[in-house]
């Protein structure tokens, strides 16, 4: 088998949230959706910068003593990391004593990475495996196709979590090596989408609708995020809840509560985030509420997250 | 006691909340007793019950599992009081069943710290390789907090002596002096400066861990000694076996088992400290010897950059990392094949275990900077498998890897292995079956022992100030 090299930003361990047992995550880079409220914003570029975490410096300077391009300045007692300057970031990783300058992603070949999933292989043993998710983990199917074989080939339940904006072909390539597939489904109006997220959904309805279709269907969930604003309206939930039951009525659709965490990531990568005033979890009742709809419109089986 | 219990519960004397209370005023019982301490001891074990452990589950003869009615009264005795007392103990295997097992999570995410739990794959097999017969390793008790005892026919003495691997590592670097008091404490084989190589390094740690091992055994036999002219127990060698068929008394050797149990203190700091020396001093050459022993004979005085690269620029014990991991393991089974060497003043054998409980903090007092960049005395790792707070940065199944690294040979004396989590994640059904199958885990990977502390930060700096109002 080739050796392919993919792009990741991260590999968490004990993940308790992205699918069955205990699991280990695989965050794949890049992902072609602008989600105002995206929740991991470091993944969204496809490029590695080097980014600057202030609570891990102690502000020994060591960085801007070195810097030779102006990628590390003082401003105002405060250390500015400036990623579109040329440095020899390697350098300046290397010489920040306390792990405070780092790159926001690695590339790794797909053997090493395999290695370094497997590390948890003994938690597996009882219905864990591995999820892997982003960004989009479908933007690189060759790699992301290869490692899940390996993994299956070891026995190792395997899952995605994906938005579906991906040539239909990346789809089908790594589909084969999949146990469980969360596929999200978050605006369906198109103009609606394209006001929250940038681009058309033109895309993501038609790798639904394959998916659907599959022999993989019962093994898929499909996934709203309630955003306020912008996905969690009465309209939104029964269009979804109308369009996939009206492909496959047993389809299984989850619901998930906002997660009022991604706020603390947004100044690392230096863009802004979609609310001023960070928004509460939607209560239970109203949680329940959205499930009533998208029972109404059709969908036998509705899950509400924890 | 389940015999006792069930034909009470038949002949309709007793109901069941009539037992929990039974066994409700006998928990508050053991909560009365604290002794009273000198200055020294108390720093090492100050405001601690007795310590009566009390275990419920594990596996019998054909390796089902115990566990009955009183198992389950035991838990809700506990999750009722939330008291330090009795240490309950839950001993796990591979055919615990679901019940008993998330019955005991649930106690566990009320936050006092119990059950702890124990792991019969690891302990039962590791009690054999030590020449106890199987019927006596599959009885196994705990006694006090995570001592490992045959039961009733053993004078296991688990609390001989505690040997500080960190402060022989001190005295290694600094040429046999002390580095919080400049005494010469032991020979000097060199320091670190002078070692051209890890290797020597190596060696010269060595020779101090075979002396002070020789010093602590002589120690000990003293002990022995005194116990035996002026400590004679004969009431106690009345009710452990082989005493009175031999007519010797327990300190005497009289039991069927005479063991000592010596901690190896601590592992964490160690392998943290040697990883560091390792890979920045001898292996990348980024920090010099002088440097390094200057910084630690300065206690990191104005060697701040320094001691930032020894914390965050080497992996550390905790993080599944083999290499670093591997250098705790190799000292701990140096140390225990080394002191299987010694026969003890009874004629048994001398055993090790990794548990300080609270001594990490005195133990901590006791040894200066080390290359860890732990400051002069500051608390060393707590438990005694547990990596250093804060430096497990991998994640809980990463702590449990590297921990299981550690054979389980070498804490048939105990070992003590401290977690936290968030009390969040047990308010779900799927958090209780998922931290299941983490204690699932932990039994596969024999990891001897396991406790969980489930406390928030805030609500402990809260409890700190107004310590009446906050429920912890």
């Amino acid at each position: 088998m080739e050796n392919l090299k993919g792009t990741i930003f991260d590999v968490r361990r004990f993940a308790t949230h992205d699918g069955g047992g205990i699991r280990t995550t695989v965050f794949f880079k890049g992902c072609q959706l602008l989600c105002a409220w995206c929740h991991n914003p470091e993944g969204i570029s496809t490029k590695r910068r080097a980014l600057y975490f202030d609570k891990k410096c102690i502000h020994c300077g060591s960085c801007v003593k070195n810097s030779k391009c102006g990628g590390m300045t003082f401003q105002d007692e405060k250390i500015v990391l400036d990623h579109t300057k040329s440095e020899d970031w390697d350098e300046l990783i290397q010489i920040c004593p306390t792990g405070a300058i780092a790159w926001d992603s690695r590339e790794i070949d797909v053997y090493k990475l395999f290695g370094e999933v497997m590390s948890d292989a003994p938690f597996f043993k009882y219905d864990g495996g591995v999820t892997l998710s982003g960004g989009e983990p479908l933007l690189q199917p060759d790699f992301a196709g290869q490692l899940l074989k390996l993994l299956q080939d070891r026995g190792i339940h395997t899952a995605i979590e994906t938005a579906l904006l991906v040539p239909i072909e990346n789809l089908k390539k790594v589909l084969p090596y999949l146990n469980h597939i969360f596929a999200d489904c978050k605006i369906f109006d198109e103009s609606e989408h394209i006001r929250a997220t940038k681009v058309s959904n033109k895309l993501i309805i038609q790798n639904l609708e394959y998916l659907l279709t599959s022999d993989k269907k019962r093994d898929v969930v499909i996934r709203t995020p309630m955003i306020p604003e912008y996905t969690a309206t009465e309209k939104n939930v029964a269009e979804i809840a109308k369009f996939i039951s009206g492909i496959f009525p047993e389809v299984n659709y989850e619901i998930l509560n906002y997660n009022p965490l991604a706020l603390a990531k947004y100044h690392l990568v230096g863009r802004e985030f979609c609310f001023k005033e960070n928004p509460k979890r939607f209560s239970k009742e109203q949680m329940n509420h959205f499930a009533e709809i998208a029972h109404s419109n059709g969908v036998r089986n509705v899950f509400i997250d924890e | 006691m389940i015999d006792f219990y069930r034909r009470d519960i038949e002949n309709k004397i007793l109901t069941e909340d009539d037992a929990l209370e039974i066994i409700e005023c006998i928990w508050l019982k053991f909560n009365q007793i604290v002794y009273m301490r000198n200055r020294n001891s108390a720093k090492f074990f100050a405001g601690f019950p007795i310590g009566f452990n009390i275990a419920i589950g594990g596996q019998d003869a054909d390796d089902n599992d115990y566990s009955n009615e009183i198992s389950f009264l035991c838990l809700k005795a506990q999750e009722h009081l939330l008291l330090p007392q009795p240490n309950l103990s839950v001993r796990l295997h591979e055919k615990t069943g679901d019940k008993l097992l998330k019955q005991a999570i649930r106690v566990v995410a009320k936050g006092s710290g119990m059950p702890q739990f124990f792991n019969d794959k690891a302990i039962i097999p590791a009690l054999e390789e030590l020449d106890v017969e199987i019927k006596d390793a599959r009885d196994y008790a705990i006694v006090g907090c995570v001592e490992i005892t045959t039961q009733g026919n053993n004078l296991g003495w688990s609390d001989a002596a505690m040997f500080n691997l960190n402060k022989a590592l001190e005295l290694t670097l600094n040429g046999g002096k002390c580095l919080l008091t400049g005494a010469q404490l032991a020979p000097n084989y060199g320091d670190l400066t002078t070692y051209e190589t890890y290797e020597n390094l190596e060696n010269a740690f060595r020779r101090h861990i075979d002396e002070f091992m020789e010093k602590m055994i002589k120690a000990c036999e003293e002990i022995e000694k005194a116990h035996i002219d002026l400590l004679p127990t004969p009431f106690f060698s009345a009710v452990i076996d082989d005493c009175m068929e031999n007519g010797i008394d327990v300190t005497a050797g009289g039991a069927k088992y005479n063991l000592s149990g010596v901690q190896m203190i601590q592992v964490a700091n160690l392998a943290d400290s040697l990883a560091a020396i390792k890979k920045l001093v001898y292996e990348d050459k980024i920090v010099g010897r002088e440097e390094l022993l200057d910084a630690l004979r300065k206690n990191f005085e104005g060697h701040e950059i320094l001691r930032a690269r020894l914390l965050n620029k080497v992996p550390k014990y905790g993080n599944d990392v083999e290499w670093v991991d591997s250098i705790g393991v190799k000292w701990a089974r140096y140390f225990r094949e080394r002191i299987g060497h010694y026969k003890n003043y009874r004629g048994g054998r001398y055993h090790t275990g990794m548990y300080t409980v609270s001594a990490h903090v005195p133990m901590g007092e006791n040894v200066g900077a080390s290359p860890d960049g732990r400051l002069a005395g500051q608390p060393l790792a707590d438990g005694g498998m547990s990596p250093v707070y804060g430096r497990d940065v991998t994640g809980p199944t990463a702590v449990l890897k590297s921990v299981s690294k550690l054979d389980k040979e070498l804490t048939t004396n105990g070992g003590l292995l401290n977690m936290k989590f968030l009390p969040e994640f047990f308010k779900t059904e799927t958090g209780i079956d998922k931290f299941a199958k983490f204690l699932r885990t932990f039994v596969d990977l024999e990891i001897p022992h396991i406790q969980f502390n489930v406390v928030r930060k805030e609500n402990l700096l809260a409890a700190k100030k107004i310590p009446k109002h906050i429920e912890v």
